[in-house]
Formats: structure tokens, C-alpha cells, sequence
């Protein structure tokens, strides 16, 4: 804090940064920092789509420039020669085709003048850089359409997607209303059980229950993993019983004197309400599905057919792995579907957020 | 959520006395309505772990069938956990991949979150979306990329190193290399920060303005207002993301069996609790030591989830109370 | 509100309705008629089928009634290539058109979730009749499984003349009887000629017994010593030195002199230092992990040639790379000399047009040690049609054995055939001169197998593997204390 003196000292003022300028400023730098966080955050996608469109050979030499290209070649009687850039010592550049290898000399073929002799030069060829040209490979899509049944991966996972919505939605919205409109003894501890199953490691249930389905042969098919959709999770059943809990009650017994009963109340008034908790739940679950890789792993790995996109990405990475342009480009068509949805919803997710950041 | 949790008292209608009959109907109903997810949870949770139990005691292999009688062996599969150096090593590595994951896990979210929150910002919807955007991947595909992008020859990270001038020999090799491995695995996990930072944002934007405004009156510098009254504020929704983060930590082993087929490369740094679990029940078959390792991550996660509850009175702080 | 969720709910409801019906269905295999022998194209299952026919996986066939089916699974050895199951399921339509009373119904299961497949029938009752072709580390994994064949074999009169009795013996185990020889796939040294043209080096020995010139003139024996000094003048940096001169830069390696392809330490201890049991005691609880100081001298050299200062095999990060061909580093045409099995050629394809095969190299004894990979079909011991099975066995083991081993990319291990499967590998590589090495390799057997039996086997290689990935991937490695460890390991794992 300044004071001011009342001595006859002159008094200097500092010239004050006019506000605008100084919020002004901070708004760039922030921005700018954020910006540059965002760009390394989102570079893999950019690393995808170069990546996905180089060709195998691009993968395997030693200098070769980021963008998808082709390095020279130039065909000699009958054989494809490697074309390097050699600096001759006249001191000029010159791009020749190389005949034969070898540790202290190699003999080139000049592109130009195929019929002259070919010209022989000290030095160790390995060191030669090569002239490289843009070339994209589109054919790494075709590839790996003909390799992954797409439309059926899409299939299988909006199939699973949906199957378990529908499940998650009916028996949440059930039981959440249940915790939280109905007083009984025991509620509160049974909602106490609930929640603490959410910390429960799901490896302790996994080997029994997996054994259980082998028994009744469900392995290999959906049941295993679209059934216990249908029982309620602890995550959904919280959230709408939060959200629950702040609907006012009048309505309700403004129904329930009409002379609705509970299954009434809920249809025709919770409900409309709880919208966009609903939408929110919806919306994760999507993702989840989408997202879900192990219980499709140990379920479904003996039926190729019937697996989501997830786990069929990994086996395809089982087998093509050593082909890093395919497994991009792999990645790149799988992961179309999921970027237009959230382009189409990216409101409903922030939303859905949203409302599960403020229950807490 | 953790409010309900530490300060539910036990409301017992009719505590005391015969039930009404509305009284009763109404708990009929109840009861009726949660019965889908009783039911679930005796059949998928309760009967399970139980059974699990159970097996810890037997020598059982998958492919023996579980219709055959079950041979009792008391409790020698705890002791050949106990001997079991692979077990207590992969419990190491989970743990020691815990220590890198967590700290980025809890305090990028954060970051981001003020970012996300600063007055500064430009277009900070736009940012929120983007910044969101990787959450929607399918986290195999995630892992394919930034595992592209941390190749140790061609992949991004290495070549802008080589760019900024890190010599070729000291690059560091990533996922095949013994330590780089955990901080790639962390990288790769990266694009899930999204969850977290909208529930913090929201968290951010639930602390009372007014008490901001206090805080400017009474001269607060940026850090002061920060430690004093941002943190406490959110410190249940930190809470509850530092719980979850540390249970699924505990849990982690998908990313290793996507990117090395479970096999534990390089030289056995990858190989998490979860994953030789896994190998153990999938691979080896056999059920009964598999639900032994079982029973050994519930207890530590028992454990540990009890002391975080025990410890969180003396650090969370929630609104509604009058008094810490 | 209301009217948007109705929609809302309609919509799913239709959705899921619609691709319920389509045939996401809860069913197992989607239904297709097969029977007819194919003509070589296979007819599309899934209606959104492109160009070329072929899924990634064929569905199996319908069971027709009033026939016994066999069940033949594959996958847990090689077969599983587009290309290969054309050609099983052509074998097995064959079969099926010649005789009326079996089914022979075609499985194929992809390499990476073939154990757990094949566990998860096996342990619902529903376990295949025949597996196969499966080697050593496939069968191992389910050791106990398997059907002793010795009765079945007296029964039928089955006639063995036609294979190397060291062949027919080799599948007499504990267990019994358990399978027939069907492919071998012996040893050899795979090397560039290329490079060693350009590095002005003789070629390794084509025939037993002759010696190998050095550059300086002296004739050496040729052992795995010569092939170390060999190979490090064969490993090149980015300016054209070798390992063995002054100013080499190993940060800068373009070229290495060796791999050991796809090999495992126990391989590789065979080839150097000669096949060893590797456990003693005989039952649980008294078993102890026992490696001859052979092998692990065996495994250091493995070490030294990546990490020493003069290396000359590529380290784990270089293999796995993209330029070394992400793990098939002789494939990605940056190793001068490999030394592996004869199935090597199945993926040989981009190694170029100037490989050949040479003798293996001697130990320090003079005594040359091999390995023989071999594979096999095996019965599961809970089928239900024994006599059945083994019929269809034995149609796999003969009539259609040129067949199965030329998609396999197999040396056939009846002597009848061996000539026509020479010829085919001379006509895919004809610049190869030296196919009389497999022959003559085929003597050199690991008895008992690098892959061999040991309790809890899929546990013990895996941990095995995971010493050979650490010492890939760790320069600094404590070499003792790391082996030690694992030996420890193996022994706890023994007796689980």
C-alpha cells in the first residue's frame, strides 16, 4: 500500500497500465499456454493421420521426412535401384542411382546418362541421404477395410451399446426410485452397500462368475454381458437417486391423491422431469460401451463375429502389429464413429457432466 | 456423496413399535422396486466373492470343470502366495506405477480445470470441448496412437527431443525400456483427464463467489486464496476422484495386455497384480490360486479404502458442516 | 418433454429390435451351408462382404444329422492365415465328400485367444476331438489332455515304416503314445549373401566338415566362435566401420552381423550349448529348476552380443522397431545371418532375393547341436468318437499330408514326400542352392525338446521369456542376480 506523504517530496506516479491492456494481455498469454497444452494434448491425432497414410517402407528407413513419402528410385536394366543424393567432389550434389555397395566405394549409375559409365565413388554410401517425394498411401485404408469386417464391428458395438442402455436404463431409474421416494427399515444400509460395491475390485467376483457362465455355456455369447445390465449398477442408480431426492415432492402426492400408484408417480412424474439426468446417463453410457474391452475379451474371444470394436482392435494389433501404418490407419477408421457423435452431442456430454459434478 | 456417507445416522421407521399399514405398503413397495438390484447384487457380487472365498481353500483347475467333486487343501495356496516372488513383484510394479500415475491423475485434472475456469481465457467452451474430446476414444485406439507417437525411432516425442538437441544415444526408449515403460503407460492414459476436469471445473464453479470477493477485500494474493479457500472447496470432489483414481489404480493391467499381450515385457516391469491375475485364471488355469491373488488385492484395497476414509476428516472439508 | 422421451424410448426400442434381428444375435454360429466341396472361392457369410471373399475368420459348417462330427481345431499352432484356411477347409470338405458316415467340421480360432478357447471348451465339457497342427508349447499347455494313441494306432494296423523312427519316437512321452509325426522343421543358418559380398567375407559352410576361410586366409573350424567374429565384422554403424575397428559407433548401428530369429533362451541354449532337462524331482513339491552352466553361459553371450562393447545381435527396442521389421529382423533385411528353423520361410518374404542356408555352427567341443521343431495332431481325451477321430487322424496324417504341409509351410515328415516338398521351396526360392541342409539337419534333434515338458509349463517358459525381455531391454543388467532370480522363480513355479 502506498502512502502518501505529506512532505513536499514531488511524488511520482507510476504510469498505471490501463486495465483493458493489462486483462488483455494476461488473456493472451493464457491463452496461448493453454493452447500450446492443447496442441501437444491433440498431436497424436495429427500423428495418425500422417502415419496412416505413409507406406510400409517409409516406416523402415533411416531419415525419412514426417509427411507421407516415397524416396526415389530409377529402374536399370531390368532392376530398381536405389536413388541417393551424393555429393561429388567437385562440390556439387548429384542424385545417382547406386549399382553396387560397398564399405570404402560405391559404384553409382548417373539417372541422367544411363548409357555413360557408371561412376565410381569414395566414401561410405550408408551416411547418402534420399531425395523423397509426397506420396500418400490410400491404400492402407482399403487394407484394413478388407481386413477388419467394419460395418459388423459397428454393428456388434452399437448392438451392445444399446442392449445395455436399455437394461441400465429400466432397472436404475427402478431402483433409484426406490432408495430414494419409500422409507423401510434397512434403506439406508442397503444404500450404503451399494455404493461401497462401487469400490469393489471386480477382480474378486470375476472368477466365479466366469466360471458360472462357462458352466451354463453362455461364454461366447451376449447373455454374460448384457444380463447383468438389467440388475442395476451403482454408479447410475447414485446419480438419479441424487437427482431424485431434489425433485420436489408436491407433485407426487399431488398424483398419488389423484389416486396414481408408485409405477404411475414414476412413469408421469419423475421421469419427465429427471430428463436430463437420463440424457446424461444415456450419453456416458455410450461411451462405455463403446469403450469396453474386458468383459467383451473373456466373453466373446472365441467369437470373432460377435465382438465390439474394442476388442477386435486388439487382436487385429495381435496380428498386424508389426505394421505400424496399418494399425493408424485401423485406429484412425475406428475412431470416426465416435468423434461424429460427439461433434452431434458434445452438449448433452458437458451436461451430463455437469449434473454428476454437482451431486458430489 | 461422501457427506451422506460420514454422516448417515439410521432412519428406522417404526423403530419401537408395530409398523402402520401404510407404513408397511410403503416399505413394500420399496423393497419391490430395489429388488432388481438385490437380486443382482446377491447373484454377482455377494455369492461370488463368497465363492471365491471358497476357492482360495481347493486345488481347482478350469478345465477340471466345477461339477467334480473339490479337493480341500486348507491353506496351502496362501502359502505359496506367500513364496510366490512374482506375485509380490507385480504388486510392486503396480504400486510403483501408482506413484507416477496418481500425482498426474489428481493434479492435471486440476490444472486444466483452473485453466479451463481463468477469466483469462478466450473461447474457453470451445478449449472445455476439445480438451474433452479424447475421452470419447475408445481407449484401444488411444493406445495405439500415443504408443505410435512414443516410438523410440520414428515416433514424434523422440524426434522433437532430437530436435530440441537430446543426444541420439540418450533418447529415452519408452515402453521398452524397464523405467520409461511407466511414464509411457502414464502418457498413454493422458487423453482420460477429461472426466476428471469437467467434475473439478464444476466443483470450481460451485465455490461461492462471494467468497472470492472476501478474499480481495482482505488483500489475498492468488496462491493465498487458492490454499484457503479454492482447495478446501473442492476438496470433497478431490476426495472423491483421489478414492476412485487409487482403486482403479490398484486395478490397472488393460493398457499392459493391449500394448504387450500380457506378457509382462520388458522383462517383466509390466507385469501388474491385475495382469498375472489374469494370467493366472486365463492362461494357466488355474482357478483357485487365481482367487487367492483375488482375495489379496480386496484386502489391500479394504485397507487402504478404510484409511482414506478414516484420514479424510482431517483434510476435506464440506460446506454443510459448521465446524471442521 | 413427455413426447420427446416417448420418442426417445420408441426409438431405442425399434433400434435394438432391428439389430437384434439382424443377427447380433445370443446364438453361436451363424448358420452356413457349406457341404458343397468348395471350388476355391469361399461363399460369403456376412452380406456386406467387399471384393475379396475371404473374412478374417470362417464360421464352422452346420452339424448335419445321422453323421458323427469331428471336430478339428485350429489355432493354436500355425493354419490360422487366410490363405491356410481356404486350404484346411478344402481338405475337410474333401473328406467329407469321400465317406458318408463322419462330418469333419473345421474350427479355425485366432493364435492369441486359441488357449483360452480351446480351456473354456475343454473345461464346459464341449472339448474338440482333434487339435492341430500344434508344436511342443501349444500341446504343453494342456498337458494331461491328451488322448495315448497306442491302442488306437494297434487296433487300425497303422503303418509307421513311412517315418524316421528318431521321428515316431519323439512322441513317446509320459503320457503315453501321443500324436504321430506329421511335419518337422529342422535347423539351418540363414544368411545375406549381399552382405557378405560387400564386407569382401567367405560364406558359412554349405556341407558338414569343411572349414571356413577368414579374410586373413587361416582356415577356423566353424563354430559359434568364428560365427561371433564373423558377425561382428558384419555389423556395420552409418559410417561403413565394423565392430571389430577403432572409431565404431554403436550408437549408429545400421547393420548387425546376428539374430537369434524368434527364438526364446531356451532355443538358443540347445543351438549352443546342447538339450538338457531342465527340472529334477518327480512330483509336486519336490521339484527343482536345474540349468546347466551350459546354458547359461549360453544366454550371456546372448547378452554380451547386445550390450558389450563390441555387440553384434540387436538389442529388444532395435528388434521390435519398425526398421528391423517390427520383431522379424532377418525379414527387414538389416541382419547378415540368423539361424532358426525351416518354417522361417513362411515369413521370409521381404528379406530379398539373395539369402541362402548354411551348415550350424559346432560347439566349442566340435559336437553340432540342433533343434527340431515338430508339430502334430493330437486327440483331446474326453472325445466322444475315438474311432471316428482317429480315422479322420489318419486321413490328416497321409492322404492329405502334402497338402496340410505345403500350406503350413512344413517339411513333411513322411520320407514319401519329401522330394515334392523340396521342389516346391525351390520354386518359390529358386536363388536357394543349399535345400539338401534341412535333410541332412533333421539328425540333429534336441532330445528332449528346447520346448519340452516342465511343470506348469505355460507359467515356466512365460517366465522364462520374461528373463530373455529383460535382458533385450536392459543395458545394465546384473547378469548373475537377474539369472539366479529367475532360476528361483522356476522352481516356486514348479511347484504350484
Amino acid at each position: 500500500m502506498t502512502t502518501q506523504s505529506i512532505t513536499a517530496r514531488p511524488i511520482v506516479k507510476r504510469p498505471r497500465v490501463p486495465r483493458n491492456l493489462r486483462n488483455g494481455f494476461n488473456a493472451s498469454v493464457v491463452t496461448l499456454i493453454t493452447l500450446g497444452i492443447l496442441g501437444i494434448f491433440l498431436s497424436p491425432f495429427l500423428y495418425m493421420l500422417f502415419t496412416s497414410l505413409k507406406s510400409p517402407e517409409q516406416m523402415t528407413q533411416q531419415g525419412s521426412p514426417i509427411y507421407p513419402a516415397r524416396p526415389a528410385t530409377f529402374e536399370y536394366q531390368g532392376e530398381i535401384l536405389d536413388v541417393y543424393k551424393v555429393p561429388l567432389p567437385d562440390g556439387s550434389t548429384k542424385e545417382l542411382a547406386m549399382l553396387k555397395p560397398g564399405r570404402q566405394q560405391s559404384t553409382f549409375v548417373d539417372p541422367q546418362n544411363p548409357n555413360a559409365e557408371p561412376i565410381i565413388w569414395q566414401g561410405a554410401w550408408r551416411s547418402l541421404e534420399r531425395p523423397w517425394t509426397w506420396s500418400p498411401t490410400w491404400s492402407n485404408f482399403t487394407d484394413v477395410w478388407e481386413k477388419i469386417n467394419f460395418p459388423r464391428l459397428m454393428l456388434n458395438t452399437t448392438f451392445y451399446a444399446i442392449m445395455t442402455e436399455i437394461g441400465t436404463l429400466i432397472s436404475c431409474t427402478l431402483v433409484a426410485y426406490g432408495f430414494s421416494r419409500f422409507r423401510y427399515r434397512g434403506r439406508d444400509i442397503l444404500f450404503i452397500v451399494m455404493i461401497s460395491t462401487i469400490f469393489l475390485p471386480a477382480t474378486v467376483t470375476l472368477i466365479p462368475t466366469y466360471t458360472f457362465f462357462v458352466q451354463i455355456k453362455w461364454v461366447g455369447t451376449w447373455l454374460p454381458l448384457i444380463v447383468p445390465a438389467f440388475f442395476a449398477n451403482a454408479y447410475d442408480v447414485f446419480l438419479l437417486r441424487q437427482y431424485f431426492m431434489i425433485l420436489p415432492r408436491e407433485l407426487d402426492e399431488a398424483a398419488m391423491i389423484d389416486g396414481a400408484g408408485p409405477l404411475r408417480v414414476l412413469w408421469s412424474v419423475i421421469l419427465p422431469q429427471s430428463i436430463p439426468a437420463l440424457m446424461a446417463i444415456t450419453v456416458f453410457h455410450i461411451v462405455w460401451a463403446w469403450n469396453d474391452f474386458f468383459g467383451p475379451l473373456i466373453y466373446l474371444s472365441t467369437k470373432p463375429e460377435l465382438q465390439p470394436i474394442s476388442v477386435a482392435l486388439s487382436q487385429f494389433n495381435g496380428i498386424y502389429g508389426t505394421k505400424p501404418t496399418l494399425i493408424q490407419a485401423g485406429a484412425l477408421m475406428a475412431m470416426i464413429a465416435p468423434l461424429i457423435l460427439f461433434a452431434l452431442a458434445q452438449r448433452f456430454f458437458v451436461q451430463g457432466i455437469v449434473i454428476t459434478g454437482v451431486e458430489k | 456423496m461422501f457427506e451422506e456417507l460420514s454422516n448417515f445416522k439410521l432412519r428406522i421407521p417404526g423403530k419401537g413399535r408395530n409398523l402402520t399399514g401404510g407404513e408397511r405398503r410403503e416399505a413394500r413397495y420399496g423393497l419391490s422396486f430395489i429388488s432388481l438390484w438385490i437380486v443382482g447384487f446377491l447373484a454377482f457380487t455377494l455369492i461370488p466373492v463368497i465363492a471365491t472365498l471358497i476357492f482360495t481353500f481347493v486345488d481347482l483347475k478350469i478345465t477340471d470343470g466345477i461339477l467334480n467333486p473339490l479337493k480341500f487343501v486348507g491353506l496351502q495356496n496362501y502359502e505359496t502366495l506367500f513364496k510366490d516372488s512374482q506375485v509380490w513383484n507385480s504388486l510392486g510394479v503396480t504400486l510403483k506405477f501408482g506413484l507416477f500415475a496418481l500425482p498426474v491423475a489428481i493434479l492435471f485434472p486440476l490444472l486444466l480445470a483452473l485453466l479451463m475456469n481463468s477469466k483469462s481465457l478466450k473461447a474457453s467452451t470451445l478449449f472445455r470441448s476439445l480438451f474433452y474430446l479424447p475421452v470419447i476414444i475408445p481407449f484401444v485406439a488411444a493406445v495405439f496412437l500415443w504408443g505410435g507417437m512414443l516410438n523410440p525411432e520414428n515416433g514424434w516425442i523422440n524426434q522433437a527431443l532430437a530436435a530440441m538437441g537430446v543426444a541420439q544415444a540418450s533418447l529415452p526408449r519408452w515402453v521398452n525400456d524397464t523405467t520409461w515403460v511407466y511414464p509411457s503407460y502414464v502418457i498413454m492414459g493422458i487423453w482420460g483427464v477429461g472426466n476428471a476436469m469437467l467434475i473439478l471445473m464444476s466443483g470450481l464453479q460451485g465455490v461461492p463467489t462471494e467468497l472470492y470477493d472476501a478474499a480481495k477485500v482482505d488483500g489475498a494474493g492468488w496462491w493465498a486464496t487458492f490454499t484457503n479457500i479454492t482447495l478446501p472447496m473442492i476438496s470433497p470432489v478431490i476426495f472423491y476422484n483421489l478414492t476412485l483414481t487409487i482403486v482403479e489404480l490398484f486395478q490397472y493391467f488393460l493398457v499392459p495386455l493391449v500394448v504387450n499381450h500380457g506378457t509382462g515385457e520388458p522383462g517383466g516391469a509390466t507385469l501388474f497384480f491385475n495382469l498375472v491375475l489374469y494370467k493366472t485364471f486365463f492362461t494357466y488355469q488355474s482357478m483357485s490360486y487365481g482367487a487367492t491373488m483375488a482375495w489379496l488385492l480386496f484386502v489391500v484395497i479394504l485397507i487402504v479404502t478404510i484409511v482414506l476414509f478414516a484420514t479424510a476428516r482431517y483434510w476435506v472439508y464440506y460446506a454443510s458442516e459448521s465446524n471442521r | 418433454m413427455k413426447k420427446n422421451l416417448y420418442l426417445l424410448i420408441a426409438v431405442f426400442m425399434v433400434a435394438s429390435m432391428l439389430l437384434a434381428a439382424c443377427g447380433g444375435g445370443t446364438q453361436a454360429p451363424a448358420p452356413t451351408a457349406t457341404e458343397a466341396p468348395a471350388a476355391g472361392d469361399t461363399p460369403g457369410v456376412e452380406p456386406t462382404e467387399t471384393a475379396e471373399p475371404t473374412p478374417t475368420y470362417l464360421p464352422p459348417a452346420t452339424p448335419e444329422a445321422g453323421k458323427i462330427q469331428v471336430r478339428w481345431f485350429v489355432g493354436l499352432g500355425t493354419g490360422t492365415d487366410p490363405g491356410q484356411q481356404l486350404d484346411q477347409k478344402k481338405i475337410a470338405d474333401d473328406f467329407n465328400a469321400s465317406q458318408d458316415k463322419i462330418q469333419l467340421i473345421l474350427e479355425v480360432v485366432p493364435y492369441n485367444s486359441a488357449t483360452d478357447t480351446l480351456s473354456t471348451e475343454i473345461a464346459s465339457g464341449n472339448g474338440p476331438d482333434i487339435v492341430g497342427p500344434v508344436g511342443w508349447s501349444g500341446s504343453n499347455a494342456f498337458y494331461g489332455q491328451w488322448l495315448d494313441l497306442k491302442d488306437l494306432i494297434a487296433k487300425n494296423n497303422y503303418d509307421t515304416t513311412d517315418f524316421d523312427p528318431a521321428l515316431v519316437n519323439m512322441y513317446q512321452t509320459e503320457e503315453g503314445t501321443v500324436g504321430l509325426p506329421f511335419a518337422t522343421y529342422p535347423g539351418a543358418v540363414f544368411y545375406q549373401k549381399k552382405m557378405f559380398d560387400e564386407a569382401g567375407l567367405a560364406y558359412p559352410p554349405a556341407k558338414y566338415g569343411e572349414k571356413y576361410k577368414m579374410p586373413d586366409g587361416s582356415e577356423v573350424d566353424w563354430n559359434w566362435d568364428t560365427l561371433t567374429k564373423i558377425a561382428k565384422m558384419l555389423t556395420v554403424d552409418k559410417n561403413n566401420k565394423d565392430a571389430t575397428q577403432d572409431g565404431f559407433d554403436k550408437t549408429q548401428i545400421v547393420q548387425y552381423g546376428f539374430d537369434p530369429q524368434y527364438m526364446a533362451p531356451f532355443h538358443l541354449a540347445d543351438y549352443i550349448s546342447g538339450a538338457a532337462k531342465v527340472y529334477t524331482g518327480d512330483k509336486k513339491g519336490e521339484y527343482k529348476a536345474a540349468l546347466p552352466d551350459g546354458w547359461k553361459a549360453a544366454f550371456k553371450w546372448w547378452y554380451d552380443g547386445m550390450w558389450g562393447p563390441q555387440p553384434f545381435i540387436p538389442d529388444g527396442a532395435k528388434e521390435q522397431s519398425a526398421d528391423y521389421a517390427s520383431g522379424n529382423p532377418f525379414d527387414g533385411g538389416k541382419v547378415a545371418m540368423a539361424v532358426t528353423q525351416s518354417w522361417y520361410t513362411c515369413c521370409i518374404a521381404e528379406a530379398g532375393s539373395s539369402w541362402e542356408l548354411g551348415v550350424l555352427p559346432a560347439d566349442a567341443n566340435g559336437k553340432v547341436n540342433g533343434r527340431v521343431d515338430a508339430d502334430t495332431f493330437r486327440v483331446w481325451k474326453g472325445t466322444k468318437h475315438p474311432d471316428e477321430t482317429f480315422q479322420v487322424l489318419a486321413y490328416l496324417l497321409g492322404p492329405s499330408a502334402q497338402a496340410l504341409t505345403k500350406t503350413y509351410g512344413a517339411m513333411p515328415a513322411r520320407k514319401s514326400l519329401l522330394e515334392a516338398w523340396f521342389n516346391d521351396e525351390k520354386t518359390q526360392y529358386p536363388f536357394v542352392k543349399n535345400w539338401d541342409i534341412f535333410t541332412v539337419d533333421l539328425v540333429y534333434v534336441d532330445v528332449p525338446s528346447g520346448e519340452g515338458y516342465m511343470p506348469n509349463w505355460t507359467e515356466a517358459w512365460n517366465r522364462t521369456v520374461t528373463f530373455q525381455t529383460l535382458m533385450q531391454n536392459n543395458a545394465t543388467m546384473d547378469f548373475d542376480a537377474e539369472y539366479n532370480k529367475m532360476i528361483d522363480d522356476l522352481t516356486v513355479i514348479f511347484n504350484k
